[in-house]
């Protein structure tokens, strides 16, 4: 159901092999990939970190780092072979044919250069120069919707916002005609609003331009919005291809599956169902054996998968996957996307969140400035979190989440306001509280690379914390270590091992059990899988839910991931710049009127589910108005300018701080997934977009 | 605790080698030398290299090459025993410093910034004047150019490592700020110190052998080697080479030593 | 809104930065005060030595004012020196300005010669350098700077001595060109002095220059403009050296100050009568006026260049330039 392409191939990908010289030695990377690309589709390639998709990018857009080399195979661009050209060829190349923007876009504008001289150089390359140029330039800015184009021409990259520079970025690849446009990962990096604003700068542009795209990605999601086919690597392999919706509804494949198993579908609750997860890690390329790419981790694998390497399945028309048991997967697929998913019976006793659990932690009016900044990092945020239950803190960056988290562990003394806990006043400062405090509340920080101490083995770092933070003292720390390790899962002859030895997630599974030896009653977790691979998420995810379980431990989770966000939390609280502006059970979020700064983190990641007039530009921010003015879909001139808003009761225990009616504002509506196909189907191509 | 790799590249063995020979040297003393460094012989002043004198003879008739192999024990008594000093004080302000920050750490900062506004040898021409040459006043002012040096270059690492978080997890875990210093930030940064300090030993060379040249430093008859260098490099337009030329060469060997061993732990080039 | 309190900041920046300016510029008259006159003993015995009547070294002392408490010495000799009163030889019984001041041409005509050879040489080496990364010119250049900035000055000029001027006798020993030499002439007599300390800058410069040209060439941005298909020079030309060069710059400035003090030795082994070997005669006759003067004079322009070179630095850095207008 291809709206596009279905016509003449313009890309064709037979046999390609690369190699990178890693440690002296020459490694596979990518092994024999072949696939064809037609004129005018938008084709995405998805996978995980390592899977070789950012290699496939270089190898068609002739970026191939110098350690890098083809090895076999061939890539013609309408007949052109690609895979032994010179670097003259190549200039000449990307100068007419073949854009290549690269990841987080607006970082590829030089600094010292205005957007005139940056699209003159896009011109010159086609011989067009001064005034012709500029009036060429004047036109594609205003074709693709940018406003005030003189005063962009003028502007240097610092003087313009992300979004800004992104569309830039791109507009300085547009202006050159290509007939191949390869995105390598370019919304990796980016917050939420501003990555959905470049896909749908994306959507506009394939309506109106007619270039063939590749959209490269891990985030399947993204792709399946915008793009038109799909093909999916592991371990440097192709494993699945076909149309984008239909491989993300029913994928064919096991790893594809697991993919799209391992991250909820917005609306889910952690109640209702377990994430898919799987065993190890991400495979290298070089470290596939004989049979099967994936047999190592595969949930269906059996000897044959180990032993013998699959072949193409045909499953329908342009669609085929790599696997031994790939009808039974498309068969599995297709059976529970017609029916609901099955209900795992409630692993919690807490079906909803629960007001009438004692409450362990009241934080009262927190405010912080930093010195030496002109606006306050968080401004009078209050929530109450109660036990056993987590609280799921949002918000994009700089929007006050990690100062907030060290705040409540007390690596940071705030401005003013005032923690309870136990119905006694916390001190703010670490070094004040009691050691029963401090053991209480720890924190799992975000970033595996940097929490441990990359001169202690893991066990050594293990045994501090039981040493420091346990009370009586335990007989024996060595085991309590073991205890720990135990209980995060942590193969235990890895305590022996240096932190750079371990995988992020194993890393990741460390920095838990240091938080859990004190025991802690709360843990606050920063970000705990946002440097994860996706499959590695969930497996921590689903950690922490056995956990809180089996320890009746209270979390609270700060992430900018909306949709694991409402999966694995039982209250939220989404922040703006450092203000509150809506709280309240994560039943209400998913049922009824919601802030419309939270309706713009939802529709960012998942569309269709909220409706939101576009927001074009910034506004200039008035002081003493709502601080979400700037950016607000909804602004109301005289309004909401005019004073700060008030925070809403909604309804009992949930609060919105806006000064519009409830009536006014978005509101969040689940369908089930069988409507939703539908409904997504029918407005693939609608101007809302 | 600490995971220690021993390098395998060229330019650490070849350091290493050159700086044992040295040490062997310097301890070796005048047991090894095959002339007395001191024995003076009026009749052969300043005779080019020959098989009796294989880097020929100074102006005092003395053998150079024996007095090259004693002129090491006068270098290595002197300038690791202050590169050590000043490395060592360096560190020490340097994570203090950078740990705690505030007031104390701009005060440091400015009075290293004063020291350092002086070049190296000013300070040293002047200090040695004022307190007149000895073994003791050079080491002493070599190891105190050399501390705002060092911890100039331990504070921005001991700054860069504070804000990781495995420091905060350890204040997380109740550690004291001492506990902190030692067992956390240290073991990260002594890589850094002992590259500074084998850096630093060079750099002592040099500057107690300029300083030698200059007049300053040790003074004859001590065999140091720019002691030599002082006696002889007004002979050069003369021709006379060989009592200026062993002595830079032999200068030159062991500054390298010191750069290679340095680069070769810290994992070469940039 | 945002403009109010921008325009508040750099004031406030801008006093903060003076004050530390000052006290560092008062801790180094107070090294140079101390380093030479805080030791046991008096100034006049150690001037006029150990055999000198007893009464003529206090005379001495009552005329130089060193029989009163350091203090007070200080406080007096920053007086005057601020007054631009440098005091007077004691060896030459001249002011001191009139002593200083020609030794200083000479070292500034030497150390333009040494920045006019350093200069393109190592701002050149270095970008060849890292446009050929691990390449033997690569290797080469890193292994020669690593050898030339370690070395001692008179040990390279030693070398150099004897590779030109001994065994080739291609250049002139001396630095002192006979009067009424052309600048041509005057010229090549100060090729040799030059070298060793170019041969360091070069090594400084040009491994800076490879360092930045290296981070550059790895940049986003530069990556970006490649990929539109420019030229490889013209890559080079608009986007990697405007953004590689500003380090060197920076360096550059820093290294000025050295230059002047780091001649000592130079000017010493080439008996060139600039300001280096004018201290070490000062040292040597513990002729302590000068010495100060001297040292003084070098301190602050050490200090100058280090400045300037930071706020080079700064101020050729992208970021500070165009700054976000609008919210």
């Amino acid at each position: 159901m291809t709206a596009r392409g279905g016509g003449t191939p313009l890309l064709q990908i037979s046999g390609l092999r690369v190699e990178y010289a890693i440690g002296g030695r020459w490694l596979p990377v990518l092994h024999g990939i072949d696939l064809t690309i037609t004129e005018g589709e938008t084709y995405g390639i998805a996978g995980e970190s390592g899977c070789g998709k950012s290699t496939l990018a270089a190898a068609i857009g002739g970026y191939l780092p110098r350690n890098g080399r083809i090895t076999a195979g061939s890539i013609m661009l309408d007949g052109l072979e690609l895979t032994a050209l010179e670097r003259q060829q190549w200039q000449k190349l990307w100068a007419t044919q073949i854009a290549v923007v690269l990841q987080n876009p607006g970082s590829g504008l030089n600094p010292r250069l205005t957007v005139e001289q940056h699209l003159a150089e896009s011109y010159r390359a086609k011989g067009v120069r001064g005034d012709a140029a500029r009036a060429a330039m004047r036109a594609l800015l205003e074709r693709l919707h940018f406003r005030q184009t003189d005063v962009i021409l003028r502007s240097y990259p610092g003087q313009l916002s992300g979004g800004m520079q992104q569309r830039v970025m791109i507009a300085t690849a547009l202006a050159r005609n290509p007939r191949l446009l390869l995105l390598d990962e370019p919304t990796s990096g980016l917050d939420a609003t501003l990555a959905r604003s470049l896909m749908d700068f994306l959507a506009e542009i394939q309506e109106s331009w007619r270039t063939t795209i590749i959209l490269i990605s891990h985030d399947l999601q993204l792709i399946e919005r915008v793009c038109d086919r799909v093909g999916i690597l592991y371990g440097g392999s192709l494993v699945e291809e076909g149309d984008a919706r239909a491989v993300s509804q029913a994928p064919g494949h096991p790893y594809t599956m697991s993919l799209l198993n391992c991250r909820p579908q917005f609306g889910i609750r952690k109640q209702q169902m377990r994430l898919q997860t799987l065993p190890g890690d991400p495979v290298a390329p070089w470290a596939v054996g004989d049979g099967c790419c994936f047999a190592s981790r595969c949930p269906r694998a059996i000897a044959l998968c180990r032993s013998t390497a699959p072949s193409w399945v045909s499953l329908g028309t342009a669609r085929r996957s790599l696997c031994h048991f790939a009808r039974e997967t498309l068969a599995e697929a297709e059976h529970a996307a017609d029916n609901p998913r099955s209900a795992v019976p409630p692993t919690s006793t807490v079906l909803h969140s629960d007001a009438n659990a004692p409450v362990i932690l009241r934080v009262e009016k927190l405010s912080h400035r930093y010195p030496q900044a002109d606006e306050p990092a968080l401004q009078d945020v209050s929530f109450t979190l109660f036990a056993g239950q987590t609280i799921g803190i949002m918000g994009e960056s700089g929007s006050g989440k990690s100062t907030l988290a060290r705040i409540l562990v007390g690596l940071l003394e705030p401005s003013s306001g005032r923690i309870e806990w136990a119905r006694h006043a916390l001190p703010l400062r670490l070094s004040l509280r009691s050691m029963e405090q401090r053991r209480a509340i720890q924190m799992v920080f975000q970033n595996p690379e940097v929490s441990l101490n990359p001169r202690h083995r893991v066990g050594a770092i293990l045994k501090r914390a039981v040493v420091k933070l346990r009370q009586p003292r335990p007989a024996n720390s060595e085991e309590a270590v073991l205890e720990l390790a135990r209980a995060v899962q942590l193969d235990l002859e890895l305590l022996q091992r240096l932190p750079r030895d371990l995988s992020g997630g194993l890393r990741q599974r460390v920095t838990i059990a240091h938080g859990l030896a004190g025991p802690p009653t709360i843990l606050v977790l920063d970000e705990p899988t946002s440097a994860l691979d996706v499959s590695t998420q969930a497996a921590i995810i689903e950690l922490l839910r056995d956990l809180q379980q089996q320890h009746g431990l209270s979390f609270v989770f700060i992430s900018h991931d909306v949709v694991l966000t409402t999966y694995f939390s039982d209250w939220f609280l989404v922040l703006y710049n450092g203000h509150v502006v809506e709280s309240g059970s994560v039943e209400c979020l998913l049922d009824g009127a919601v802030h419309p700064y939270t309706a713009a983190l939802v529709n960012s990641v998942v569309p269709h589910v909220v409706h939101l007039p576009e927001v074009n530009e910034r506004r200039a921010v008035i002081r003493g108005g709502c601080p979400y003015q700037a950016r607000c879909p909804l602004f109301r001139p005289g309004l909401c300018d005019a004073s700060f808003p008030p925070r809403q009761q909604v309804t009992p225990g949930h609060e919105i701080l806006c000064h519009l009616p409830p009536e006014h504002l978005p509101v969040i509506q689940l369908t089930t997934s069988a409507t939703r196909s539908q409904a997504q189907e029918t407005t693939r191509h609608d101007q809302d977009r | 605790m600490l995971a220690i790799q021993v390098p395998r590249s060229l330019l650490f063995w070849a350091g290493s080698l050159m700086l044992a020979f040295w040490i062997v040297v310097a301890i070796g003393g005048q047991h090894i030398t095959p002339y007395d460094p001191q024995a003076v012989d009026p009749v052969n002043r300043l005779t080019a290299p020959s098989r009796i004198h294989w880097f020929g003879t100074d102006r005092l008739g003395r053998d150079l090459f024996s007095r090259v192999l004693s002129g090491a024990r006068e270098v290595l008594l002197v300038a690791p025993v202050a590169a050590f000093l000043g490395t060592a004080f360096g560190t020490l302000l340097g994570l203090a410093a950078g740990y705690f920050g505030g007031l104390f750490d701009e005060f440091l900062n400015r009075c290293a910034d004063a020291l350092l506004s002086i070049p190296v040898l000013l300070l040293g021409l002047l200090a040695l004047t004022a307190l007149g040459p000895s073994r003791a006043v050079i080491v002493a002012v070599v190891a105190t150019i050399f501390t705002p040096l060092v911890m100039r270059t331990i504070r921005s690492a001991v700054l860069s490592e504070r804000g990781k978080e495995y420091i905060q997890l350890a204040l997380l875990r109740t550690e004291s700020d001492l506990s902190i210093l030692i067992r956390e930030l240290f073991p990260n940064v002594a890589g850094l110190a002992v590259t500074e300090l084998l850096l630093r030993s060079g750099y002592a060379v040099f500057l107690t052998a300029t300083l030698s040249f200059l007049g300053l430093g040790l003074q004859p008859p001590s065999a140091e080697w720019g002691v030599i260098i002082y006696e002889h490099y007004g002979f050069l337009p003369n021709g006379i080479w060989w009592p200026v030329l062993f002595p830079v060469a032999a200068v030159a060997s062991l500054i390298l030593a010191f750069q290679f061993v340095a680069q070769g732990l810290s994992g070469g080039q940039r | 809104m945002i403009s109010a309190l921008h325009a508040a900041l750099p004031l406030k920046r801008l006093i903060r930065r003076s004050m530390s300016a000052g006290f560092t510029l008062l801790g180094i008259t107070l090294v140079v005060f101390l380093a030479t006159n805080a030791l046991p003993g008096d100034v006049g015995r150690r001037i006029l030595g150990p055999f000198a009547d007893e009464r003529a070294v206090a005379a001495l002392n009552r005329e130089l004012g060193t029989d009163r408490p350091l203090a007070e010495q200080y406080i007096r000799w920053l007086g005057r020196v601020l007054q631009g009163d440098l005091g007077e030889s004691l060896a030459r019984r001249q002011p001191v300005g009139e002593v200083l001041w020609p030794a200083l041409l000479q070292s500034g005509r030497l150390a333009l010669v040494i920045l006019l050879i350093s200069v393109p040489i190592g701002v050149g080496l270095g970008l060849a350098a890292a446009l050929r990364r691990d390449s033997v010119l690569d290797y080469l250049f890193l292994i020669g700077t690593a050898v030339t900035t370690v070395l001692p000055e008179f040990a390279t000029g030693i070398l150099v001595i004897l590779a030109f001027a001994i065994w080739i006798p291609l250049l002139p020993v001396s630095a002192t060109a006979p009067p009424e030499s052309t600048i041509g002439e005057q010229i090549r007599y100060l090729v040799l002095p030059s070298l060793p300390i170019a041969l360091v800058l070069i090594g400084y410069l040009g491994r800076i220059m490879r360092a930045s040209t290296i981070e550059i060439l790895d940049a986003a941005f530069v990556r970006a403009a490649a990929l539109r298909g420019i030229p490889s020079w013209l890559v080079l030309v608009r986007h990697v050296l405007p953004a590689a060069l500003p380090p060197v710059i920076a360096v550059l400035a820093n290294q000025l100050g050295y230059l002047l003090g780091g001649l000592v030795a130079i000017e010493v082994l080439f008996n060139y009568p600039g300001l280096g070997s004018l201290l070490l005669t000062a040292a040597r006759q513990k002729d302590f006026p000068v010495l100060q003067a001297g040292a003084l004079v070098i301190g602050l322009t050490y200090y100058l260049a280090n400045t300037t070179g930071d706020w080079l630095f700064r101020r050729l850095d992208p970021r500070q330039q165009h700054r976000f207008a609008g919210s």
